[in-house]
């Protein structure tokens, strides 16, 4: 049976512009994050604009930023089925 | 192999106490790498994300690492290192319930699985978390949840519409059973510093005179016991159409007393 090992890097809240840098994404004047390119904010898996004090999980290839809310990650679980 | 190197030299960096293990099941497991250990200067600290950021392709976009805010990792290990039994049962759901219930359900059962395991305050932490994104109704599935109700009676019952002959709309019988048993919950009540003595009596009887129910299970825990202790006497002296079938202390992770009460109306004998 093949294993499979996932990575998670942790972070504290304090380290969170720069994770954010990582992935080329900025904080605007408000404290949202935005991306470095284009100056847009980004949106959570949600759909919402997001805080860079309330980043909690960048997951699966730096696409989906998600709240440092379990809630929201449990909606995250819940769209994609696999993930459990 | 490039990946490997990445992961021995965090571990290097970063001491080995830094790695923490989640089997998720017997094929998946999910490493933890803490790098907030106070062992490390910020200077190279500085240098590991300069590197991440030289790397990122490899490491975020091909290898799908990813990245946890450290006060999350317990909730969210919870949820995703759920018993197997229990994905399973949960995957067979998915198909018949909205985001919401489905991800209200998930949560339920992480807050089970830490009162379990005696991670009390993190329990309720989570229970607070899920009450505020899903409200009463998010509610009501945790508690539901919380006193075994919904492996014993929701998915037995999806079991026995999906198979069936008779039933056109299996997907549909289903979400009306659901949502019936969520919105009427009548089967069980979680006893909690709001609710009256009066309050209590009056739930159970509705409960089991107007909405049908066969018998309603009573839970409390801690100091709510005490209203639990006085409607059973309440009944066993004064309401002579209910009986009591069953009234147990448990303990939750070990630590929280707890109360199950189980009444119903009274049978009468057999002729």
């Amino acid at each position: 049976m093949e294993q499979k090992n996932e990575h998670l890097i942790v972070f504290s809240k304090k380290d969170a512009p720069k994770v954010l840098d990582i992935f080329n994404k900025g904080i605007d004047g408000e404290g949202y994050i935005i991306d470095q390119e284009t100056g847009l904010r980004i949106v959570s898996n949600e759909g919402e604009e997001l805080l860079a004090e309330e980043l909690g999980n960048i997951l699966k290839g730096s696409e989906i930023f998600i709240k440092a809310d379990p809630a929201s990650f449990s909606k995250y679980l819940a769209e994609r089925e696999e993930e459990l | 192999m490039i990946f490997k190197e990445f992961v021995d030299k965090v571990l290097k960096l970063f001491g080995k106490g830094s790695l923490i293990q989640v089997k998720i099941d017997n094929r998946k497991t999910m490493n933890l790498y803490n790098i907030n250990s106070p062992m490390i200067q910020s200077s190279e600290k500085n240098l590991v994300f300069s590197d991440f950021k030289d790397r990122k392709k490899e490491l975020f976009d091909i290898n799908k690492v990813g990245f946890i805010r450290d006060d999350l990792v317990s909730a969210e290990m919870a949820l995703i290192a759920l018993p197997e039994n229990y994905r399973k049962m949960l995957k067979e759901m998915r198909p018949h319930l909205n985001t919401d219930d489905y991800a209200a359900l998930i949560m339920a059962y992480g807050i089970r699985k830490l009162n379990n395991e005696a991670n009390l305050t993190e329990g309720e932490k989570l229970r607070e978390n899920l009450k505020r994104k899903f409200g009463e109704r998010g509610n009501r599935i945790n508690n539901i949840v919380a006193v075994g109700h919904f492996e014993m009676i929701i998915y037995p019952r999806l079991q026995s519409i999906m198979q069936d002959q008779i039933i056109a709309d299996k997907g549909k019988e289903f979400r009306e059973f659901f949502d019936r048993m969520i919105n009427l919950f009548p089967f069980a009540i979680w006893v909690n510093e709001a609710v009256s003595k009066e309050n209590l009596l009056l739930q159970v009887k509705v409960r089991l005179k107007n909405l049908g129910a066969t018998q309603i299970s009573i839970h409390s825990a801690g100091s709510n016991n005490m209203l639990v202790e006085w409607l059973a006497t309440e009944i066993r002296e004064r309401q002579y159409d209910m009986e009591i079938t069953k009234l147990r202390e448990y303990s939750i992770g070990g630590r929280l007393n707890a109360m199950e009460l189980i009444v119903r109306l009274k049978q009468e004998p057999a002729t």
